[in-house]
């Protein structure tokens, strides 16, 4: 298992439904085509100041990599924290 | 009123973290730790493993484990939501690493029995979290704690009252709270397997055997126990330790890191409201064993300045060999809480500057990270290592601290 830790900002489709549910749909990096989440395997949450942070590992439709996306809700703003890979 | 306690153990609690974040980890052996397991999935500890076992060990007992190194901040986040669905059914919560004493006693009438109370909080947790975790309902909280461990994972274990005695008289010594490994040998020679073994020591043969602890002892093998739960409980001393990504002999390297060490240790101390009385370095040369030395000091301090003279001091008394270090570590304990600083009579600047300087660090570091100020000395330790607001990812990170 090899994690690689990338901090990059991405563009999400999410859901946001009532009680301050979120639900990661899609999410694209640069240059490179849509990944559609297939299934959300946790979140948690952490705290910076008084902000969430909303943490998502999640399985998509292009590689069997498991993403870790972070939703800051300070900025209301998406990043790849870090993808694991097998081998 | 009778007490009622509540154990609850988060089971393989880094290694499960780690299968719920990677499903392609389920149901196989994970280990996470460098160095040393700091913990194992149940699947790994088949094979033999345990936490605290030496990696190159566990790789040949278990050579296709996966193995992780861990990410601390991350665990404290589950913990940080198990311990949210204990504070719902009890109003009196002791918050350890990955364990938790609820004192229920009294809530009978409005939640129902203590197993129903245990059930749904395992459900609770498994809802929120998907962790599971191990419970156990006793009288006391050694009681507690020895029924959750009786049946795990997932356990729910209540010894009733007034069968206390029979619940552990069978069990091995071990089990018992305040028996290590030291105590264990004076045990075996003594021939003593069993509580029930133990419970022929009378109170005095105990004191001479183990000090004051030994009426401790005596009291615990007769399922006795009276410490209370204590919500802000004081540790026996704060560690924080690593070792680097290569041996190194270079002074301004090795410098740097005891005081980033040091720093991440008096943050956690000031946190707890407390003052250290002495002050520990331990090295370990990268061709033999480990050393260590521990100063107390003239009087307890919080202040990482004063701390840091004395643990340099340590260090380069114990630091003779021309050899290269394969680790280092800094231990806090000797703790005392509140009263005046201790000022030096011809000290430029007075501990209470100092005390508000690092206080200042610490409600900032409290909010941005650790990584938002970092000290000067600590900047040369981390020139060579990757961070994140947190802090430094360090080899062997202290993930059990």
């Amino acid at each position: 298992m090899q994690i690689s830790r990338l901090h990059e900002p991405i563009r999400v489709r999410a859901d946001f439904g009532p009680g301050g549910v979120v639900k990661p749909r899609l999410f694209k990096r640069e240059k490179m085509e849509a990944f559609r989440i297939t299934r959300v395997n946790s979140k948690w949450e952490d705290k910076e100041q008084e902000h969430t942070l909303l943490y998502f590992s999640v399985c998509t439709d292009r590689s069997d990599d498991v993403f870790q996306l972070c939703f800051r809700e300070r900025d209301r703003t998406w990043w790849l924290e870090c993808v694991m890979m097998d081998g | 009123m009778n007490s009622c306690i509540l154990h609850v153990d988060i089971d393989a609690f880094f290694a499960s973290v780690e299968q719920i974040r990677n499903p392609a980890l389920q149901g196989k052996p994970v280990i996470v730790g460098s160095g040393v397991i700091a913990s194992c999935s149940y699947e790994a500890r088949k094979y033999g493993l345990y936490a605290g076992m030496p990696l190159r060990k566990a790789k040949k007992l278990c050579p296709h484990a996966e193995v992780l190194e861990g990410h601390y901040p991350t665990y404290r986040c589950f913990s940080r939501r198990v311990f949210e669905c204990c504070r719902e059914i009890a109003p009196h919560v002791e918050e350890l690493l990955d364990e938790a004493y609820c004192d229920i006693t009294g809530t009978e009438a409005l939640q129902g029995p203590p197993l129903k109370i245990g059930r749904s909080l395992k459900q609770s947790v498994n809802e929120r979290t998907g962790l599971t975790v191990s419970v156990g309902v006793g009288s006391n909280r050694m009681i507690a704690k020895m029924a959750g461990s009786s049946q795990k994972p997932n356990g729910l274990v209540k010894v009733e009252q007034g069968d206390e005695e029979g619940f552990i008289r069978d069990l091995s010594v071990k089990e018992l709270p305040g028996i290590g490994r030291a105590r264990l040998k004076v045990l075996r020679k003594l021939n003593i397997k069993t509580i029930a073994d133990l419970r022929a020591l009378d109170r005095q043969s105990l004191r001479v055997l183990f000090g004051s602890d030994g009426l401790a002892l005596h009291e615990r093998c007769r399922g006795r126990d009276s410490r209370v739960l204590d919500e802000n409980e004081i540790p026996r001393s704060i560690s924080r330790a690593t070792s680097f990504h290569e041996p190194t002999s270079d002074a301004t390297e090795i410098e740097g890191m005891l005081y980033y060490l040091l720093e991440r240790a008096t943050r956690a101390m000031r946190e707890l409201g407390l003052r250290c009385g002495t002050v520990g370095v331990q090295i370990r040369y990268s061709d033999s064993g480990g050393h260590q030395s521990n100063r107390t000091l003239p009087s307890p301090t919080s202040l990482d300045k004063e701390l840091f003279q004395t643990a340099r001091e340590r260090l380069w008394k114990l630091y003779t060999r021309r050899a290269s270090l394969h680790s280092i570590g800094v231990k806090l304990s000797n703790f005392s809480t509140g009263g005046q600083l201790q000022g030096q009579l011809f000290d430029q600047q007075t501990p209470d500057k100092l005390a508000r300087l690092y206080s200042c660090l610490d409600r900032l570091r409290q909010k941005f990270g650790h990584s938002v100020i970092v000290a000067g000395k600590s900047f040369e330790a981390g020139k060579n290592l990757d961070g994140d607001r947190y802090g430094y990812r360090l080899r062997t990170p202290s993930l059990t601290k």
